[in-house]
């Protein structure tokens, strides 16, 4: 005879103990799988600090976080945001923080949630991988005893400023790729070298007769056009760096000359940081939508099983319903006029949880739209479609791929653009079947790269020198005293280097790169006009 | 498959307490100006703790302005637009950053202190005075059961880890006989000299009638015991108030100001250390608890000496042994005449139990002979336990204290 879990709204450790069992089985009969489970019970205090320190156990002791402790909290206590319910984290086993004010209901639900859905991604999706799930927390706990250790050699302040400076950083010290984005001048140079001993070899060969006349001159004209652009002394000039170029505090670990042993491993740290945590910030839609999907499918399974009540069942379909609110509800000149002004409103575990089951609607009872649009997916079995999608794609690509017209009609959708010189705003899509596939295009690119991070690219290092390529998306202004900042601390750690920034074939040192931008912006501004249709 | 579950409820918060003190240390000038500027409020209230500090100099990532350039955001519920429509901008529209918001460009941020990080800073470099010494002379310590020696009484013998020692020392000596006796037969076997074969025959009948002892004098242990410090420190306080009908509202006001700056510094010191004792009086004293004595007010003459009485009762209790005591004293000086001699002197013997004493005169009048305050002047002006602390406004309040409490 099957009981029902609970008997009230509260819940002790005991309880979990005895639910985690059958969701395990549940999670694995509808097929799920996922990693060991841990649980942390924390209250909201504790909750708090764990945001802090993005869900992690230990922290590096540094006062951004104890900054972002504070603000945190301070935002918690004045009702500007609330704490989530939830917090998991990847790795092996996975880790889950459940809030000890949480109902039983919303504990079983967090339960499911995050130990079956969070953890299916993190153990199955190709970006998490290559991360390290094992063995991130001891390697926390390795740098945390590191660096305290070294502020015991070296001293509390300096260690400080190596980690400032560091930080400074962080967003360009990620692979984001398998393939070479850009060749830096060197590994040219070091390719057209190859060609030329590949010309040599080619001679030998010819005065061997291996080679027919023709054939070589067939090769040897190939090989001349790659190689007229060589310039002896340049070749010895640059160094190679092996197509590293948007990593750049790879390149500083790689490259220094002037930084000691110890600062180089706290730089090797920074960076395997931020690598970890990487493959999270492109996967937000397929990871909650997934786990919204699983929590979903299970509690359904539990109550047709018997273990929980009917009432609680309609009490989780309210929290449900609650979690992937779209706020359709509201007025629409509420919605657009806040899109208008850059707030983004889409709620992830809607958009996620409404495209994996129009996508399972599909594969089981296609329309006639349906087979024209998503041949491959009509009539096959949910479950191996709706792995394939979770497991093989980031999120632009996913919406790219399975984005349904049904869900961005229940949204409605619609595509907004202005630029600075234009006194309008123009929307360029809306939720109409003609207009789909510009929408989807509109809708994936949001989710494509990090707001407000420019693209800063090597391009050229010899001995004394380092060039840089800063660009801009979407013809956006850069924030110069930022960045100056930023560049000057670069040209502190790579001491011995010069830092320099490409422009237009030439070469600017910091300083006059931020005149010359400077300038540039003044100009804009005065001539700042406004095409007015009105 | 296996999974845990650990309940951390009871760890409390405190695990980013490094981290905090870091970010608060970095910025401890600006928050040191921020409360210096809070002084001249004297009491403490909530909204005090409230920072906001400017211009941080930490991290600075190259990043974009947002609200330049082009910008594409996805609307929903759109009921009112197709595709090609216009909307006039508006000129109170005003960007807001979305996702790019950069918490590390803030140009200012909020901190709320806690109570005790605030106290820290408030009473930075304050200490009771007198309060070391007296510990220092009588470190009292007991005995405590624990820990083994190899000397003692029968009586105290452990057998447990006597036999312990035992059974190890019996174990390594068999295993190191047994190899003895299995080398000697080795090299037994392969000599071939007679001369040596008998010597070594008879080490080997030596060897196996070689018996273990049992308990060697080296396994025994006695149970000891071994001395600890009792460290506490611990205070007595006994604040004394006039509340007779001189004391107009205003000079009660400075009083209680003054014992509230004292009664915080007290609780944040010394917080489980100290017990408070509170003294209030007009002709005649009584003691109250604190709720009554920042409240309370009557009328009537003054007479100081009833307080004295009283408090020298109080500090003669049995429990108050050990403790250093103090006692602290504010009026407007106005005292009944003929009672300043006889409160003199049930100070002078109420001095020689005290740590310190202090007086807290509050707009007194100079021209009165008879004041209070210059009795003690004249009489204990020299003495090292006895201070005084004139004040006539709220802002003399902090830095006439301060200036007691800081040389120590």
């Amino acid at each position: 005879m099957v009981k029902p879990f609970f008997n009230s709204s509260s819940w002790s450790p005991k309880d979990v103990a005895n639910i985690w069992p059958v969701i395990q089985d549940v999670g694995h009969d509808l097929g799920f799988d996922f990693y060991d489970a841990e649980f942390h019970i924390l209250n909201s205090d504790q909750m708090c600090e764990m945001y802090a320190n993005i869900g992690l156990p230990i922290s590096l002791p540094h006062w951004r976080y104890g900054r972002e402790y504070l603000t945190q909290k301070n935002e918690y206590i004045k009702g500007k945001s609330g704490l989530a319910y939830e917090m998991v984290i990847n790795t092996d086993p996975c880790i889950c923080y459940l809030m000890e004010s949480n109902t039983s209901i919303m504990t079983a639900t967090v339960i499911a949630h995050a130990s079956c859905g969070h953890s299916d991604v993190f153990k199955n999706h190709y970006l998490f991988n290559k991360t390290d799930a094992k063995h991130i927390v001891p390697f926390l706990r390795y740098s945390r005893e590191y660096i305290l250790e070294c502020e015991q050699k070296y001293g509390v302040d300096e260690v400080e400023n190596t980690l400032n400076a560091i930080m400074c950083w962080e967003n360009h010290a990620v692979f984001k790729t398998n393939k070479p984005r850009r060749k830096t001048k060197g590994d040219k140079c070091n390719e057209i070298k190859n060609w030329v001993e590949e010309k040599e070899r080619l001679e030998k060969l010819r005065l061997d007769n291996h080679l027919t006349a023709e054939q070589y001159e067939l090769l040897k004209l190939d090989l001349d056009d790659k190689i007229k652009n060589l310039d002896p002394e340049e070749i010895n000039k640059h160094t190679p760096t092996g197509y590293d170029t948007e990593n750049i505090l790879y390149f500083v670990e790689k490259y220094t000359k002037s930084l000691s042993l110890w600062q180089i491993e706290l730089v090797r740290i920074i960076r395997q940081i931020n690598q970890y945590f990487l493959p999270q910030i492109q996967t937000q839609v397929i990871n909650e939508g997934w786990a919204t999907l699983a929590d979903y499918t299970i509690m359904q399974e539990l109550n047709r099983r018997g273990y929980l009540t009917d009432g609680q069942y309609v009490e989780y379909l309210e929290d449900h319903s609650s979690v992937i609110n779209q706020y359709l509800h509201l007025p629409s000149y509420t919605t657009v006029g806040n899109a208008v002004k850059g707030v983004n409103l889409i709620n992830p575990y809607y958009l996620g949880f409404k495209t994996f089951w129009e996508l399972k609607r599909v594969c089981e009872q296609p329309t006639k739209e349906d087979e024209e649009m998503f041949p491959d997916y009509c009539n096959t079995d949910w479950k191996k479609t709706l792995r394939f999608a979770m497991e093989n794609y980031k999120d632009e690509s996913f919406l790219l791929q399975y984005f349904h017209p049904n869900t961005c009609q229940e949204m409605k959708m619609c595509g907004i653009y202005t630029n600075e010189n234009i006194d309008y705003y123009l929307v360029e899509a809306d939720h109409s079947r003609e207009h789909f596939e510009s929408m989807k295009e509109f809708l994936a690119k949001n989710y494509l790269s990090r707001n407000g991070v420019p693209q800063i690219d090597i391009d050229e290092v010899t001995k004394e020198e380092v060039v840089l390529t800063i660009e801009t998306k979407d013809n956006r202004d850069i924030n110069i005293p930022h960045t100056e900042v930023a560049l000057e601390v670069l040209e502190k750690i790579l001491l011995g280097y010069k830092v320099l920034v490409r422009w237009e074939m030439r070469k600017l040192s910091i300083r006059d790169w931020s005149k010359l931008m400077r300038q540039k912006q003044e100009v804009k501004e005065s001539l700042q006009y406004t095409v007015s249709v009105f | 498959m296996s999974f845990s579950i650990v309940d951390r409820r009871p760890q409390g918060s405190g695990s980013t307490v490094g981290n905090k003190k870091r970010f608060i240390d970095k910025h401890k000038e600006r928050i040191r100006r921020h409360i210096d500027e809070k002084r001249k409020y004297t009491g403490i209230k909530d909204k005090f703790k409230k920072v906001i500090i400017e211009g941080i100099k930490g991290i600075y990532h190259p990043s974009e302005n947002i609200d330049s350039g082009e910008t594409r955001t996805v609307g929903v519920n759109n009921d009112i637009y197709n595709a090609g429509d216009k909307i006039r901008k508006s000129p109170f529209d005003q960007l807001m950053g979305g996702a790019g918001k950069d918490a590390n460009s803030d140009k200012f941020h909020e901190i709320i202190l806690s109570d005790k990080e605030f106290l820290d800073i408030y009473f930075e470099n304050w200490k009771l005075p007198n309060f070391i010494k007296k510990a220092l002379i009588t470190t009292e310590t007991t005995y405590e059961k624990g820990g083994y020696s190899t000397t003692g009484s029968p009586a105290l013998l452990d057998i447990k880890k006597t036999y312990k020692n035992s059974l190890s020392r019996k174990m390594a000596l068999e295993f190191a006989k047994e190899e003895e006796v299995k080398r000697l037969k080795k090299e037994i076997k392969h000599c071939k000299d007679n001369k040596k074969i008998s010597i070594l025959k008879k080490e080997l009948q030596n060897l196996e009638e070689y018996m273990i002892p049992f308990i060697d004098d080296k396994d025994v242990r006695y149970k000891s015991k071994y001395e600890v410090e009792i460290s506490e420190k611990k205070a007595l306080v006994i604040l004394v108030l006039d509340i007779s009908g001189s004391m107009t509202d205003s000079k009660l006001f400075l009083a209680k100001k003054s014992f509230q700056l004292l009664y915080w510094f007290l609780l944040k010191v010394y917080k489980n250390k100290v017990e408070l004792r509170f003294i209030v009086h007009t002709t005649q004293a009584k003691e109250v608890d604190e709720k009554e004595f920042f409240s309370t007010r009557e009328t009537g003459g003054t007479s100081i000496s009833p307080a004295f009485v009283l408090a020298e009762k109080i500090l003669n209790e049995d429990r108050y042994l050990g403790y250093n005591k103090y006692l602290f004293q504010a009026s407007d000086g106005d005292n009944w005449v003929g009672d300043n001699d006889e409160s003199c002197h049930l100070l002078e013997s109420i001095l020689k139990k005290l740590q310190y004493y202090m007086y807290v005169a509050i707009n007194i009048r100079h021209n009165d002979a008879n004041n209070f305050y210059k009795t003690v002047e004249d009489n204990f002006g020299y003495d090292e336990k006895v201070g005084t602390v004139l004040i006539n406004d709220e802002s003399d309040i902090f830095i006439n204290i301060k200036e007691l409490f800081e040389g120590f």
